[in-house]
Order: C-alpha cells, then sequence, then structure tokens
C-alpha cells in the first residue's frame, strides 16, 4: 500500500484542501473545484443501486445521489460522513486506475468486470486500495498518531495495559471520529492499518 | 458556448455546484444538465440578469453573457430581434458567417444602405 500512501502525500503537497490540518478534508469542493469534475445528481440513486456515488466511466463527473448532494449538511451526521468516504473512495479509481481502465478500453462490461476480477491477482483488490486511499486521506496518519499520543497516558492511568481493550479502542474511535468527519468504524481501521493501536 | 462559460465562472469564485445553486435558488440536478450541455441555457431574461449580477458582469461583459444563453439556445438575442435595423443587416451577418464574406467595400455600402433606410430623405 506504499504506492497509495506515496500518492496521497502527492496530492497533499499540490492541493491545499487536502492538507493534513483542514480535516474534514473536503473533498466535495476538491472534486468539483479542484479537479473540475462535474457533480451529476442521479434521483433515487442510493435506492436503486445502493451505493451513494461513482465516476463516470470517461472519468469527467461523479453520479450522486440527487436527495444526499442536496439536502448533505441537513440530513443526518453519518450520513454526510459516508458520502464523503465514498468520494474518496471514487477518486481513488480517478488518481490510481484512470490511466489502467483507459488504456484497457473495454468494450462491454463483461469485459469491465473480468478486468476488475483480474486486477493485481485477487478479485477485490482495486476497491481494497480504493477503500485504502479514502481512508487514508480523510484520516492523515499523524493527526491520528497526535490524537493517541494524547490519549495513550490518560488511558494508561485510568486503565493499565489499555491497549487489550476493545471497548475503549472503540471509545477512542467514537471521539476522533467527528474530528476527521468519518463514521467510527473507519478509524478502527485507520489505528490498525498505521500500526497505531491494532485490535486486541 | 454558455454552458462552459458558466461552469468557467462558478469554478473561478470555487463554489461547488451544490453552494452555487444553494446561493442564487437553483436546482442542482437541473443546472448540471444546463452545465453539461444537455439542458438549454435558461431563456429567463430575469435569471439571466440575476447569474449576470451574481458574477460581478457588467456592460459588455453581461451583453456577451445573455447573447452565449441566447446563442446556445440557437436562438437570436431578443434585443437584436426586436430591433427593426440590426433585422434588416443580419441578412448579410448570415452570409458573412456561411463563408460568402463581404468585402470591406461592399459592408461599407450596406452601412450606407441601412442607414439610408432609417435617415429622413433630403426634400
Amino acid at each position: 500500500m506504499q504506492h497509495i500512501w506515496t500518492k496521497i502525500e502527492e496530492l497533499r503537497a499540490q492541493y491545499e484542501l487536502l492538507e493534513v490540518t483542514r480535516t474534514p478534508i473536503d473533498v466535495f469542493t476538491f472534486f468539483e473545484v479542484d479537479l473540475g469534475l462535474d457533480p451529476i445528481p442521479f434521483d433515487d440513486f442510493t435506492a436503486k443501486y445502493r451505493v451513494e456515488a461513482a465516476i463516470t466511466a470517461d472519468f469527467t463527473g461523479i453520479y450522486l445521489d440527487a436527495e444526499q448532494y442536496t439536502l448533505m449538511e441537513k440530513g443526518p451526521e453519518w450520513k454526510l460522513n459516508r458520502l464523503r468516504f465514498t468520494i474518496a473512495h471514487e477518486l481513488a479509481h480517478f488518481f490510481l486506475h484512470r490511466g489502467l481502465l483507459q488504456a484497457e478500453n473495454f468494450s462491454s462490461l463483461p469485459n469491465f468486470a473480468r478486468w476488475t476480477a483480474n486486477y493485481g491477482g485477487s478479485k477485490y483488490t482495486a476497491e481494497q486500495e480504493a477503500n485504502e486511499f479514502a481512508g487514508r486521506l480523510l484520516v492523515p496518519e499523524s493527526r491520528l498518531r497526535s490524537m493517541f499520543d494524547e490519549f495513550a497516558p490518560q488511558a494508561e492511568k485510568l486503565i493499565p495495559n489499555f491497549m487489550q481493550s476493545g471497548p475503549l479502542r472503540d471509545k477512542f474511535a467514537d471521539m476522533a471520529a467527528p474530528k476527521f468527519g468519518v463514521n467510527s468504524q473507519v478509524i478502527a481501521v485507520r489505528l490498525d492499518r498505521d500500526d497505531i493501536w491494532s485490535a486486541a | 458556448m454558455f454552458s462552459e462559460t458558466i461552469k468557467s465562472l462558478r469554478l473561478h469564485k470555487r463554489l461547488t455546484l451544490r453552494d452555487f445553486c444553494e446561493q442564487v435558488r437553483l436546482d442542482p440536478s437541473n443546472w448540471s444538465k444546463v452545465e453539461r450541455g444537455i439542458n438549454p441555457p435558461p431563456s429567463d431574461v430575469g435569471l439571466l440578469d440575476r447569474l449576470a449580477d451574481f458574477f460581478d458582469l457588467r456592460g459588455a461583459k453581461k451583453l456577451e453573457f445573455i447573447d452565449a444563453a441566447a446563442l446556445q439556445r440557437r436562438e437570436i438575442p431578443q434585443d437584436v430581434a426586436d430591433n427593426v435595423i440590426l433585422q434588416r443587416a443580419l441578412p448579410a451577418f448570415f452570409r458573412a458567417a456561411r463563408g460568402h464574406e463581404l468585402t470591406a467595400k461592399e459592408l461599407e455600402g450596406l452601412a450606407d444602405d441601412i442607414r439610408k433606410l432609417h435617415t429622413r430623405d433630403a426634400e
């Protein structure tokens, strides 16, 4: 996954909106204004296809559930967080897989499905890469680590061997999540992936 | 193209489609189609005025913006359509646009002829 992390560092250096101090990362303004991709509101997208967003085949726009897009700040926080993560996931395809996909020049959907199945030698690698990209982009490793470094001495005082406590880890994830505009499951994954606090 | 112009003006202000639509009271789904050239630009002069004001377009720039909307709708701008003098000059413009360019002398002659059509004859 090093190539993904390197890509993210390159992007952070290039775009102010992605700087580690600017959390929650505004992926909405980033994809529309900095990348110039078209947002394409799609009626009942989530209800019909069970996804919040998807990049277009020509990588010039992102389909979004029309209602969620329009009312994103008026709905529940978890929905906005999920949409933010999904956009970041789609941006991973834009940055990591666009060249590969365009070079393949798929003539049909089955061809595309076959490529996805074989990419990286395992079925879900492209999607796993996209999730890793999204998590790392939205939750900068250095910020999460410094939050943990502040938290750890206090936790140690309360519970010896606190690192073994699953509920405390969940509590920390719940506490950190709003700072990054993600759901706490994303923090739990980052704690593990960034080798900060692995699940016991 | 109006669609490209309006998107570029919006991006220049660093506004997302959603924020822009909220500020100028437009529906993002419909406006997304206008910006992508799928739906025609608005014909409502009041709305075009409001958009031009929003982007601080004045004078010739505002007129150009409103004209671009009409042209993308494949219409003649309203003020041109309402102006008898300009209407009479249009066939020459159309002719030129189709590649039958008039010479400078012919254009001068045309301008004179048009002027005469709208000038009281000497007694």
